[in-house]
């Protein structure tokens, strides 16, 4: 039966779990986009332990709203849309409650996320102390730009699937990818002039 | 057209792209499936990530508060006096000409048997269309419902006195162009300003008329009886 269905494409499994109410196409699913989200998250984020309670709880409303799901949907995207929801809203309440800031544009400010990932240089090789640099690059890019580019140049969606995710045309999508690089660009000219 | 614009902005970017691509995959824990499940056996659905609900309190606060508020504004907040221009408030002032005081006079001067004082008040009053001195009075309702009729001046710059009634006939007119003259506080006379009203009881020749007939009968009475 496993076997059956560990061959089963992810629209398939996600109907067979809806029509059969059936645990282990659920659990399949799980354990194929577990990871994927998880990284999804963290990258937007960049807090692993909210990054794990974030996808527990995509993998929750997934559950409980398995009929919300169409068959005419790509699984991947309708799951991706839910995880970055939850993560926006996360950002939301972090921001509410930890960061206070004096600029009332909120296109202006870049949000200002607290950095976990700060560990002593002389701990990591120059491709850790790099990575981290880019992470907290990532996390300087406003949210909306953010959220695209993870989600093109890290999760290597298509514009199209992009689009479905979060619910913008294909231009804008385009767009903001252009403008999130941008911004990340700038933020990285250090790097690269090494 | 459009995407080879934003192909070609890809190769520009191709730095951070790389540098994006070449970031760690980050994965999920190892208990990370153990207590989904669990939390899913135990129907424990409680989304730790879900902004927390704003209780029932919250909702039914603001109705309380609203009407607490109000209450203290009303007792708290003193009574402003407020200035209405009610007309009906007061009475208004009533002025009595001389001839309708010459009248009054007259009658009770006739009980008097002073009929030849009366008769030169009227005939007084007769000539003179518009007297000079002309006295208000208030009629004043006191306590004990006795209406008592006080003097009073009139509140206003005589100079300034305009009577409308002689507009609303046309007596006033300019004589240079024959337009009406230009009421209180109209056109440029900026100096002059608007004091306000005073309703003046038009004086009644029938009842003129006919005070002055009664005298003449009561005084020929009278003379016929002192013949007698």
């Amino acid at each position: 039966m496993d076997r059956k269905l560990s061959s089963l494409k992810d629209e398939e499994l996600i109907k067979e779990f809806q029509d059969n109410n059936t645990i282990e196409a659920y659990e399949l699913l799980v354990k194929r986009y577990k990871d994927p989200l998880m990284n999804f998250v963290y990258r937007f984020l960049g807090d692993r332990d909210i990054c794990t309670d974030v996808v527990q709880d995509t993998m929750i409303k997934f559950y409980l709203n398995k009929d919300s799901y169409k068959s005419f949907a790509k699984f991947s995207t309708w799951i991706y849309t839910i995880a970055g929801n939850l993560a926006k809203n996360e950002l939301k309440r972090r921001k509410r409650r930890s960061f206070i800031s004096i600029h009332t544009d909120e296109d202006e400010a870049p949000v200002q996320v607290e950095d976990k990932t700060f560990i002593a240089p002389d701990r990591y090789t120059d491709g850790e102390i790099k990575n981290k640099m880019i992470q907290r690059a990532l996390l300087k890019v406003k949210p909306v730009y953010r959220e695209v580019v993870i989600l093109r140049d890290i999760e290597a969606f298509s514009y199209e699937e992009i689009a479905d995710i979060t619910g913008l045309s294909i231009g804008t999508v385009k767009s903001r990818i252009n403008r999130g690089r941008t911004q990340l660009q700038k933020l990285l000219k250090n790097i690269y002039k090494e | 057209m459009e995407n080879n614009f934003y192909d070609n902005e890809e190769a520009k970017f191709k730095n951070t792209i790389t540098s994006l691509k070449s970031l760690p995959k980050i994965e999920a824990p190892d208990n990370f499936e153990y207590n989904l499940m669990v939390k899913i056996k135990n129907g424990n659905f409680e989304l730790k990530t879900e902004p927390a609900k704003k209780s029932i309190l919250w909702k039914i606060l603001p109705t309380p508060a609203i009407v607490t508020a109000a209450i203290l504004a009303f007792f708290l907040i003193p009574e402003e006096v407020v200035e209405t221009n009610n007309l009906l408030q007061y009475s208004p002032i009533q002025v009595i000409d001389s001839a309708k005081q010459a009248e009054i006079s007259a009658q009770s001067s006739l009980f008097n048997s002073n009929i030849n004082s009366t008769e030169d008040n009227v005939a007084k009053n007769k000539t003179t269309d518009k007297p000079k001195n002309e006295k208000i009075y208030r009629m004043n309702v006191q306590e004990n419902d006795v209406a008592v009729k006080q003097k009073m001046n009139i509140p206003f710059d005589p100079a300034k006195e305009v009577d409308i009634d002689e507009y609303i006939d046309g007596r006033m007119i300019n004589n240079s162009n024959g337009s009406p003259a230009n009421l209180v506080g109209g056109g440029d006379k900026s100096n002059s300003s608007f004091e306000g009203f005073i309703i003046k009881n038009k004086e009644e020749r029938d009842s003129v008329q006919k005070s002055m007939t009664k005298t003449d009968s009561l005084r020929l009475n009278f003379k016929k009886k002192a013949i007698k």
